[in-house]
This record gives structure tokens, sequence and C-alpha cells, in this order.
């Protein structure tokens, strides 16, 4: 186990990587008077993995969509002893999952038990047991589930906008599928997702906040050998490339809703390889930057949309598929024209002022220190790392400091919004209406 | 930690010293009755003190200057406390250890600054913010029903009792947005600052008497306030349930339940009432969620949570179309179950241990830890250790009777029917 520091603020983790390729990272506090401890088993597969080789079988197979997220549903079935949720809540802890396009993670925290509640982690996760019935059963909440997000009128123009963006790549699909994608799946088609991805090898373990750094280790080896994981197998997973084209879908569509408010969700996509960085989370810092300048609460967009009366709760950020990186705008329209417009003139003018740049550094180096008085953000924190870049960077204050504004300007030149997609959607009435 | 509180007339000071954050969190809580005539100007006023003051006369230069204060980060919210509205303006900021001397009481003052110091001229606020301001409280008000499960929680809460402070929207009314001015909103700022009961919490490894110095001299609120009425609402019984439906464009019908406690004791609110609501649907492991999603996979989410100053309990769920009276049956028949007495001692234990998990996280976060204060300060809820102590001490008599005091009052349904 090596000990390293976040570097600039004070904080220290540990990471080890078993001989079956689990890789564990822990921080604990060493402050006396905190209790909870928060834990995150996740492995590297979401709903991104459609296509792929399953382990012990020669041909690729096409799996419906949403099967990561039925999995993770699954995994909570036991064929003996508590489930999941009867075991914690006997010790008032918590627990629960949740996937995402790259990862599926399990949660566990609290502030009893913590050596148990480990083992117990490990165990369901790792202990399969799927039965045609238990599968059933499953259809039905996950159906609620989806038919919950299509309710909201938000998600439902985001997704909406996504499938008219892309062609092929899986985020064109919501992660839990559509009713009618999980009517397909069945226990044959789990097991098959899960023998070839929930794997050591292919999975992390990340423990922040009060518990003993050094009974993580000897325990957790000593439970995956009991189900079998002492080795590391060598098994690379052929998955189907993805490709995605700069051109999109569908440019424009308009969705009639029950709704009062206009949504509207804009997508550009661009060349990734234009950008003269090649890493992807240098690159993310300098596409942030140009966010929170361009239009962030300081900025003389943002004051122009609120003063006019254009749009409320909007939001902006960049996204990545493949060899594509998307632009991403969110927004409540009170005058479409009128945001649109002046979003095009400002994607045209984009800056930022070595000023910004200084300001805004230090603000972000100040939010870094903040987050380490959280153990439980800093475990989020890193798996979002781990979900973005499979590793996790622990010098993001030094990434930061070295941030140059020849390079924003670079990464600004390199910038591109012809390829556009618009989705807007407004209210029945104004179908009636046209 | 280290607690102290001292009664200054205007208000009240409150001191958690504590080394285990590198941030300090200072809270002010602004309180007035309840009445709904108010609620849409409060929030408005509210919305309006955050966009601009004197000193900082748009939101942007409000944020540069948060910025140039280490990110110092200022929050603020408006919710309805039984009787009472309480507004809350946070500042959290990182200690001078972390930043440069000086930085905490910058901030400090700029706090100060959009307390006391609004953009105003001749009595009365700018029409350019006022507009913005009027832009977004009408879209906010005017989209309830775009968000299907908070407009069935709104709903209910409006059936439940029209006259009580219950039915209160917090959003505000479109009839009352529309009778605000820039002079009778500023009249209204004027009497907050005057008449509202004040806290101010400062929490973080702070000076107590300098810090103390700081505040008086920043923070110069100068009318001595009674002392407050009774927080407790009561909601008006009904001997038979009252049913309301309404029809929705969706895919997913929404439930949306009140039960009223009748005759509760103060005892009975504070303890025996959380582990019956713990029991009934409070978590993943409650008799709700085994019943409605687990057994009969009617819904993806159900829970309950108790607001304990109206003495009821909120049921919320969103259900497969068509199965409503289903789950509402199953509701019914635990609510019955827990009145008969049929839960076991291990569901209490497992409710026990629930409490004081919930307990133990909330004594890491600084905003719980200030709200709990608070909740001593107005409602004279027990100490943390007295909580502990005192709900591990709870008999399943004492949750049965709580049980039996239980009635559904107000079911409200918004039927999901999808044209799709």
């Amino acid at each position: 186990m090596t000990k390293y520091e976040i570097k600039g603020t004070d904080t220290y983790y540990y990471r080890e990587m078993l001989p079956n390729g689990l890789d564990i990272i822990l921080l604990p506090d060493d402050n006396d008077k905190k209790k909870n401890y928060f834990i995150n088993f996740g492995t590297y597969y979401g709903a991104l993995t459609n296509s792929f080789v399953p382990y012990g079988k020669k041909e690729m197979v096409d799996f419906p969509h949403g099967i990561a997220h039925f999995l993770e549903h699954k995994c909570f079935e036991m064929e003996e002893g508590e489930i999941p949720f009867d075991f914690y809540s006997k010790t008032g802890s918590y627990v629960n999952a949740y996937t995402n396009y790259d990862t599926t993670c399990y949660v566990v925290s609290g502030s009893k038990n913590f050596k148990e509640n480990l083992e117990e982690l490990l165990n369901f996760v790792l202990s399969p047991y799927f039965t045609d019935e238990n599968v059933k059963k499953e259809q039905g909440i996950i159906t609620e589930e989806i038919h919950m997000r299509e309710d909201d009128p938000d998600y439902e123009t985001f997704y909406t906008l996504s499938n008219n963006l892309y062609k092929e790549y899986p985020l064109k699909y919501p992660v839990a599928g559509k009713d009618y994608d999980i009517k397909e799946i069945n226990k044959e088609l789990l097991y098959d997702c899960y023998n070839t991805f929930y794997r050591p090898s292919n999975m992390f373990l990340v423990i922040g906040g009060v518990f003993n750094k050094d009974e993580v280790i000897p325990l957790v080896k000593n439970k995956l050998n009991k189900l079998g994981f002492s080795e590391k197998e060598e098994f690379n997973v052929k998955k189907k490339e993805l490709k995605e084209q700069l051109a999109v879908l569908k440019e424009e569509e308009t969705i009639y809703k029950d709704v009062k408010l206009e949504k509207i969700a804009i997508g550009y996509k661009m060349d990734r390889s234009k950008f003269k960085i090649s890493d992807d989370m240098i690159l993310d810092l300098y596409l942030n930057m140009l966010l929170s300048v361009n239009f962030g609460s300081t900025s003389l967009f943002q004051e122009q949309v609120r003063n006019n009366h254009l749009a409320i709760n909007t939001g902006y950020n960049f996204d990545k598929a493949g060899n594509i990186l998307t632009f991403l705008v969110e927004a409540d329209a009170l005058n479409e024209e009128g945001y649109t417009s002046l979003l095009d003139e400002k994607l045209a003018n984009l800056e930022v002022t070595k000023e910004d740049l200084e300001r805004i550094k230090k603000v972000w180096i100040s939010s870094e220190v903040m987050k380490t008085d959280y153990k439980e953000a800093m475990v989020n924190n890193i798996v979002t790392d781990l979900n973005l870049y499979h590793d996790f960077c622990d010098h993001y204050i030094n990434l930061i400091r070295e941030m140059d504004i020849d390079t924003m300007n670079s990464v600004i030149k390199s910038l591109d919004f012809k390829n556009k997609a618009f989705v807007r959607m407004i209210s029945k009435e104004m179908e009636k209406g046209e | 930690m280290q607690y102290t509180r001292k009664d200054l007339g205007a208000y009240k000071l409150h001191f958690i010293k504590t080394a285990s954050y590198k941030t300090i969190t200072v809270k002010i809580h602004l309180r007035e009755k309840a009445i709904k005539d108010n609620i849409t100007k409060r929030s408005f006023l509210n919305s309006m003190l955050f966009l601009s003051s004197k000193d900082y006369p748009s939101k942007r230069e409000m944020t540069l200057k948060q910025q140039d204060l280490y990110a110092a980060n200022i929050t603020h919210g408006l919710r309805r406390l039984g009787n009472y509205f309480d507004t809350s303006i946070t500042l959290k900021v990182l200690n001078d250890k972390y930043t440069e001397e000086g930085n905490f009481k910058a901030s400090l003052s700029f706090l100060s600054s959009i307390l006391f110091r609004p953009k105003v001229k001749d009595c009365a606020f700018y029409k350019e913010e006022f507009d913005i301001v009027y832009e977004q409280k009408k879209a906010n008000i005017e989209s309830l029903s775009d968000d299907k499960a908070r407009y069935a929680a709104v709903r209910l809460m409006d059936e439940i009792d029209k006259d009580s402070p219950v039915s209160i929207r917090g959003a505000g009314y479109l009839e009352d947005l529309n009778s605000i001015t820039l002079e009778n909103l500023y009249e209204y700022y004027e009497a907050m600052m005057r008449h509202d009961l004040v806290d101010i919490f400062v929490l973080g490894d702070v000076e107590v008497d300098e810090t103390e110095k700081m505040i008086k001299e920043l923070f110069p609120f100068d009318t001595f306030k009674k002392e407050n009425d009774d927080i407790q609402v009561d909601v008006t019984p009904n001997k038979k349930t009252n049913y309301i439906e309404e029809i929705s464009d969706a895919k997913q019908s929404q439930l949306a339940l009140a039960l009223n406690l009748k005759d509760l004791t103060d005892y009975e609110r504070k303890y025996p009432l959380t582990l019956y609501n713990i029991i009934l649907g409070g978590g993943d492991n409650s008799y709700l969620f085994k019943e409605v999603r687990e057994k009969s996979s009617l819904a993806y989410y159900i829970g309950s949570v108790p607001n304990k100053c109206d003495d009821l309990i909120l049921i919320r769920s969103g259900v497969t179309p068509g199965m409503e009276k289903k789950a509402l049956d199953l509701i019914e028949k635990e609510i019955k179950n827990l009145k008969k007495g049929n839960f076991t001692n291990e569901d209490i234990v497992k409710a026990k241990e629930y409490f004081t998990t919930a307990l133990d996280d909330m004594l890491e976060s600084p905003l719980e830890i200030i709200d709990c204060y608070y909740m001593m300060e107005v409602l004279g809820v027990d100490d943390f250790a007295t909580k502990r102590e005192k709900m591990l001490m709870v008999s399943k008599e004492e949750i049965a009777a709580v049980a039996n005091k239980v009635n559904i009052h107000t079911i409200f349904c918004l039927k999901g029917v999808n044209n799709d």
C-alpha cells in the first residue's frame, strides 16, 4: 500500500493494485470527532458497452439497451441469506447503486460495522443470482423508473436531442433504456454481461472517511479468495468499435407536450482531434474555464440573458463521444429567438482574458481545498475521475496553476459550432394553434 | 464542538466552535408569522436581495466579489416551518488560515452589504431588477404542473385545509405577484428587517469574542423582539378521507397522501413518531417500500416523511397507471397493520439504528449541525446526546400508540393518461 498526497491540500491517500487486478484507493480521515465512512465498489461497465463478445463465448452479441442498469438492480438478489437491504438496515447503514454510461457503482455508507459492511458489499455484488421470476419482477419496477424520467420535460427534451445528435454512439439511448428494451432482457443475457465485466481486474474500490486503513487489504483479499478471485485472469473483452460521424442526424425537432414553459436543448458536434491537447483531463480543465468565463454568472452573456428576460435555468457543458466532442446547451426559454441569436453571437466571439483565467484559477484552487472537508465528496470525485479517465488525478491544483492563456486561446481556435442539432418542447396548445 | 448562545435582544447569536472544518459557515434566519398574502412577496424579496445591492449593483459584480473572496459561497432559502415563514441566508468561506488575513471579515462585510444596503432609491427598488425577478417568478408559478410529482405534492397541500398555513404554496401566487410594486416591496423589506425574529449562527474554528464584535458591527438589527408564538399548526381533522383526483398527460400516476396525527403529545412528536415513520415508509427497509415496490412491482419510488410542525406524515409515490387503487389499498393495509401492532422488535431495533446512523451523519455536516441548534431554539427539541439517549428508550407500546393516532386525511391522485 503506497501513501500519496493530494497535492496542495494537506490530505493523503493510499493506493494498491491487488494480484487479481482490483484497484483500491483509500482516503482515511484522522479526525477523531467523525464517524462516517463511504465505500464505492464499481465496475467499468455502463450503458456505452452494448455490443461485445461475452466471456466464454465466440460471437459478438448485441444486447438490449438498458441491460447494464438492469443488471445493477438484479445484483441485489441473493440465492441464500439476507438481501442487502435487510442486511444493511440492521445497522442503519445505507446501500445503493447507480449506473451511467461508463460505470456501474455500488455504494455503502454508515458509521457502524465497517468491516462487516465492506465484506457484505463484496459478497452481494460478486454473488449473482438471476431467475426468470426475479427478472420479471424487476421489469415492473424499472418500467416505472423509466416512465418517471420520461414524464420529466427536461429529461425528454435532452434525450430527444441526444437521439438526434448521434447516429451510432450509445449516448443516443437513455442509460436505463426504453420500456420495450427491457422486455427483451432475460437471465441468460444478464449472466453473459455479469461474467464479462464483474471481475476484479475490471473493478475498483474507493473508501473514504473513518475506518482502519490497515484492515482493508487483508479483508478484501481474503473475501475475494473465497469468492474464487485470487489470481488475475488474462481476458480482454472484445467490444464493438464505436464510431461516430461529425454530422448530426436531425437538425431540428419540435416536441408538443403538456408544458407551460418552453424547453430547449442544443448540441454542437466537433472533431476531438482538432485540439492540440491530447490529455482529456487537461482539455476538460480548459473547456470548463471557457464555460465559466463565457457562460458563468460573472459573464456579460449571462447578464444579457437575465436583463433581457431571454431564458432561465440555463446549463452549458461538454460531453465526449469517442472522437467527437459535443457542446450542450439546455434552457427554459422565455424568448427563444432572442436567446438563440445572442447565443450564436456569443459562440462566434468566445474570449478568455488573462485576468479572467487567473481569477477563476484562484476560485478553483480554493474549491479544491474546501472539498477536502468532505470525504464523501472526495470519494465521489475520485470515482468521477475513474469514470471519465480510468485514472484518478491527485494534482489538480498543480494542473490548475499551470494553465496558461496561450493554450486557452488555442483551445478556443479549435472549437467549431457548425454541426448543430436543436430541439424545443412547447405546449400542446401551440400545436392546435398552428 | 463548543456551543454558546447569546440573547442580544434584537437577535440571538449562536456560536458552534469546532476545528473539524477548513471552512466557516455563517447562517442567518429571519422568520415571521406565515400569512398567505405575504408568501409571494417574501419569495420575491429574497431573489431581489441576491440579484444586486448598492455596493454591488449587478449579479455579475456580486459574483466577481465572491470569487475575489476565495470562492465565498452565499445561498438563500425560504421555507414554511409550521406557523412561520423562515428565510435563511448562508455564507460558507474558507478560514483565513487557508486564504489571507481578513478574508473572513471581508466576507461578512459583503454579506452585510447584501442584507443591509439593498439597491433602492426613494424608498423603492429599481425596475430593471424587479422585472427580471418578476419574469422568473411568473414562469415558476405558471409551470408548476410541468413537474408532475411536484404538482401532486403541492395540490395535496392545497386540499388538506384551505384555511391553514399548510395550504400556502411556497412558489407563491400569480394574483399576488401582480400586486407587488417597487414601493410596497421596499416597505415589506423594511418591515422584515425591523420585525422578523432573527437568529445568527457561526460555525467553525473562530475566536468567539472577536467574531461577536464583527457581527455586532456588521449586522445592526436594532429592534427588540418579543417572544414568538406557538409554531405548531393544527390541521382541522376530517371524519372521512378527502379524495381528489385529476387527470394528466403522463406515463405514470402520482399519489400523494397526507396522514394527520391527532392529539399527539410533545414527547410523541419528538420520539415515537420518528420511529413510526421510519418503519412505515422511511427507507429501503420500510413496509411501504417492501409491499408496494419489492413485492408488487407497482412503483419505483415510495416513501414517507413526517412534517412535525404540522402533525402530518406525507407519503409520495409514482405508480403504474391503472394500479392506483391497488397501491392505495396496500398503503392503507400497512397503516392498519401498524395500528394493530403488527411490527416486530427487530423492526424497532432497525429503526433506532437508522436514526442513530442518520444522527452521526448530521453531526458531520455544518449545515445540519446549525439546523439542529436552530430547531432547539424554535421548536425546543433536545440536543444531540439527549436525542440519541431518549430515542433508544422508546418502547413498542409507544410506537403503537402513535400508530393509533394516524388517520388518512387527504389523498391526491394525479392519474396518468398518455396520449402519445
